[in-house]
């Protein structure tokens, strides 16, 4: 046995994986080997050391904290799901409105009715669409976190910009309605 | 271990306070293994909280066939290595390694207390120089008792592995204890 494959014993002496035999080999070596003989005292007595560390403890209020961790974030989980609940149905009840101010609209131009008014309806409409644009903006810019945002534009714009294009589709309709009479 | 069961259980469908019961149950080898990793009070503080927090957030990965403290020491091993690595922690000073609310049980003497004292420093002090891996290895073995399958198992190793580790930390420590013989 060699001075390395003797330290590989050590270590493993130390938590009792040697048999028998390889125990007495090493023991043998120990004894024609002044190296691993300072080797192997160095290592009992530091393993020695170590087992008599016991195990350190924590402040008397470590559960107490874990468990007030846990209350705040179901808290936050709780406020999150609010929010997010909230912004679903303002964003439907902006959707309802926007559509049925379309809708509204587009029956309006179903009556026949003068050049002008086509023009000053369009006009009423694109105003009412921007002010939304804004207020959407506005609110989704203000909400806490970016996906929050991203939901919000994410069903909203599409809602709007569909709603705007079926008053445009009316309204053109209506203008050839016109056009052929 | 019935009772254990019944918290976990508990637990896993939101019981926070079945899921207290099990960290005033562990918390003093949880608490242990990151003060040993770490080497200062408020570190292994944070640590094991944060340790009790992933234990929750992922209780429902917890396969009851394995012992419950066995994968808490596992989830706070790597929050401390993870800890480490970040950190490039490599030397703690005296004063970090000291806790002031440390095993005194009964009432020791100054003499005691001081002895004490200076064993904890130079148990940190030599764990300090160990790579955070090595560390793990040293004091789930020293302090835990754990086999070579189980630390395997905790580090997602090989017991080869798990050999060599103590090996060279074991090396690596001896070398440390001669020099501080040598500088008395």
């Amino acid at each position: 046995m060699n001075c390395q494959q003797a330290k590989w014993r050590m270590s493993l002496i130390l938590d009792s994986m040697l048999s028998a035999d390889e125990e007495r080999a090493l023991q043998a070596h120990l004894i024609h080997c002044p190296i691993c003989q300072a080797e192997w005292e160095a290592l009992q007595s530091v393993s020695y050391f170590l087992t008599q560390a016991p195990l350190a403890s924590p402040a008397a209020d470590l559960a107490f904290r874990v468990e007030e961790r846990l209350r705040r974030q179901r808290e936050r989980r709780r406020w999150a799901l609010g929010v997010v609940v909230v912004c679903l149905w303002l964003g439907l009840a902006l959707a309802g409105f926007m559509s049925g101010s379309a809708l509204l609209g587009w029956l309006l131009l179903q009556q026949p009715m003068p050049v002008g008014l086509e023009i000053q309806l369009l006009a009423r409409l694109l105003l009412v669409g921007q002010a939304t644009l804004r207020a959407l903006w506005l609110l989704a810019t203000s909400l806490p976190s970016a996906w929050l945002s991203a939901g919000i534009n994410g069903c909203l714009i599409p809602a709007l910009m569909l709603v705007c294009l079926w008053a445009w589709l009316a309204l053109g309709r209506q203008r050839q309605r016109m056009l052929v009479r | 271990m019935e009772r254990e069961s019944e918290w976990i259980l508990r637990a896993q469908q939101g019981d926070h306070r079945a899921f207290g019961q099990l960290v005033r149950a562990y918390q003093r080898p949880v608490y242990n293994l990151a003060y040993r990793m770490l080497g200062d009070a408020a570190a292994a503080e944070e640590a094991a909280q944060e340790a009790f927090l992933r234990a929750y957030q992922h209780l429902r990965s917890y396969q009851p066939g394995r012992k419950f403290v066995n994968w808490l020491l596992s989830i706070t091993s790597h929050y401390c290595i993870d800890q480490l690595r970040q950190r490039r922690l490599s030397q703690l000073s005296l004063e970090e390694s000291f806790p002031p609310d440390i095993l005194c049980s009964g009432q020791p003497t100054p003499e005691q207390v001081v002895d004490r004292r200076e064993r904890e420093i130079v148990v940190q002090e030599m764990l300090a120089r160990l790579p955070p891996d090595h560390r793990a290895a040293v004091v789930l073995r020293y302090w835990y008792d754990l086999s070579y399958q189980e630390i395997a198992q905790m580090a997602g190793i090989s017991e080869e592995a798990v050999k060599s580790r103590l090996f060279r930390a074991r090396e690596q420590l001896a070398r440390l204890w001669r020099e501080m013989e040598a500088e008395g």
